[in-house]
């Protein structure tokens, strides 16, 4: 089964969960701190296989953060 | 005498006393604390039972428990639980096949007479908190049991199976089932918006543990088979729940019951497994605890997972392997599953009559087991054990375009982590057997006629 590397937003450890568990709006559960959190709120989630596009990853994953958004033409 | 835990603990410490340790000093199990002994002894090529006698509970605070690790570390235990005394693989195989075509009538006693009820919590005084269990590895969804899990069918069947356990509040517990027989039980209840009733066992005579890995036929029952590969027959006792809709092991150490919630999954995991890797996070079911019993100060199994000992608990499902592709090729000699260094890795050996045998064999062990995704098959004069002789022959008698088959599609097992799909896995056959249809080159050998009058010590100093 595929797997997602995913942060926690609270400890900002790396742990991983099976793919059903992305696709899925239910929360998450750090096994290291214990807190339980939507994926939306993690700082960093990495997913692969056939579907993504594996060559775009960045090592330990890519957040929000890292993703540009160009500037409106109009700014 | 009735066996249990117990006496089999005294039966190790008698006939085979380094076979076990005792811990004295307290340790916190929640904490890793007794994972970290078990693979500190692992290290050092140690298998012997550990008896952790000072243990404290979730809480940390010191519970009346002990913990037994490395039960089934070594065969010559495995041995001991079954009757023998021998640790030989095949020995143990060909007792385990002997055993498991037996059964006998369970012996239903009342519940002052069980030993398991000296002490019982219901519902509304429960706080699993108040009891020891285990974190193995580091990414661990948290405190874990690794039980022998009761159950009964609608047609009153009783089941036994191996399953994780993790910790979610101090009423429940989630449960992980592989789809094998309390899956379908639990699956066909759900189906009806009904729970299913479990008896979760914490510890008893381990060939109660060693039935639950034996691959029995959905119509046999398993408290009977577990009479059977104890040589007696299971005493059991009314449930505090259901009463006698489920009976329980009059003789277990520690008990907890409850019910799978039908329409409930919860977040399990990640958990380190017998296949050495951490498994991910994944959806589960949810256990609401009733009622907990035990004897006094009982005696908690637990399995290291991703140790020695988990795979040497699946002995008994290398039994089932070694006698399908036996009945199918009965030239076959011996095989090795547990050992082979692979949790999905199966080599046999055999008597090669004709071409095509070794196929035959080895499609008849895949069919055995989901366990079993690689299979390699050697002559008889190249030990399954001994993996530098077994690559010997792979790399002396394997052409690789003409002797390896490749089959797509097989039921896979879900742990596997090369798995892409769920549960769909691909397997590979290698026929590492000298050709019979063409010459091929002997063995390089001393003449025995000379060999065998050489003693050593007539030519060589120490």
């Amino acid at each position: 089964m595929d797997i997602f590397n995913v942060e926690c937003p609270k400890c900002n450890r790396q742990y991983y969960a099976d793919m059903l568990l992305y696709s899925l709006d239910i929360e998450l559960h750090c096994p290291y701190c214990g807190v339980y959190f939507h994926k939306e709120d993690s700082p960093r989630i990495q997913t692969g296989g056939t579907g993504a596009s594996a060559v775009a990853q960045t090592a330990g994953g890519l957040g929000k953060d890292m993703i540009y958004r160009p500037a409106a033409e109009d700014e | 005498m009735i066996k249990n835990l117990s006496n089999w603990l005294e039966l190790v410490e008698k006939t085979a006393p380094q076979e076990l340790a005792r811990v004295k000093r307290r340790v916190n199990p929640g904490q890793f604390e007794t994972a970290a002994i078990m693979d500190a002894l692992e290290s050092k090529g140690s298998y012997k039972a550990v008896l952790f006698e000072d243990i404290t509970d979730l809480n940390g605070e010191p519970a009346s428990f002990s913990i037994l690790n490395n039960t089934f570390g070594s065969f010559r235990k495995i041995g001991l639980a079954l009757d023998m005394d021998s640790g030989e693989r095949m020995p143990l195989l060909d007792r385990m096949l002997d055993l498991a075509g037996r059964s006998l009538p369970t012996q239903e006693i009342s519940s002052q007479e069980a030993p398991v009820k000296s002490w019982i919590i219901r519902r509304d005084e429960l706080d699993l908190r108040r009891f020891p269990m285990i974190r193995h590895t580091e990414m661990d969804g948290g405190p874990y049991f690794t039980p022998i899990v009761v159950s009964k069918n609608e047609h009153g069947r009783y089941n036994v199976s191996w399953n994780r356990m993790q910790y979610l509040d101090p009423g429940h517990l989630a449960i992980y089932m592989s789809p094998r027989h309390l899956w379908s039980y639990f699956s066909a209840a759900e189906n009806e918006g009904k729970d299913l009733p479990i008896a979760v066992v914490l510890g008893h005579h381990p060939a109660f543990h060693l039935t639950g890995a034996m691959l029995s036929p959905l119509d046999a029952d398993e408290f009977e088979a577990v009479g059977g590969v104890m040589g007696q027959s299971l005493r059991t006792t009314p449930s505090e729940s259901w009463g006698t809709d489920l009976m329980v092991p009059a003789d277990a150490e520690f008990i907890l019951e409850g019910r799978i919630l039908p329409g409930k999954r919860c977040v399990e995991g990640p958990f380190g497994e017998f296949t050495g890797y951490t498994g991910a996070q994944r959806l589960s079911w949810v256990v609401e605890i009733l009622a907990v019993y035990g004897r006094e100060h009982p005696i908690l199994i637990d399995i290291f997972p991703c140790k020695t000992e988990h795979m040497n608990a699946h002995l008994p499902i290398e039994a089932s392997i070694y006698q399908r592709a036996k009945q199918a090729v009965p030239g076959v000699v011996k095989t090795c599953w547990v050992g082979s260094g692979g949790p999905f890795n199966l080599i046999l050996s055999l008597r090669k009559k004709t071409e095509g045998e070794p196929m035959r064999a080895a499609m008849a062990a895949m069919s055995a087991s989901n366990f079993i995704k690689h299979v390699i098959v050697v002559d008889d004069d190249v030990d399954p054990e001994d993996l530098s002789q077994v690559m010997w022959a792979l790399s002396s008698r394997v052409q690789a375009d003409q002797d390896l088959t490749i089959l797509r599609n097989l039921q896979g097992q879900v742990l596997d982590p090369s798995l892409r799909h769920e549960i769909k896995t691909s397997g590979m056959i290698i026929d590492a057997t000298r050709p019979l249809d063409r010459p091929f080159p002997m063995r390089g050998e001393v003449p025995h006629s000379v060999r065998e009058k050489i003693s050593l010590n007539e030519y060589l100093e120490d």
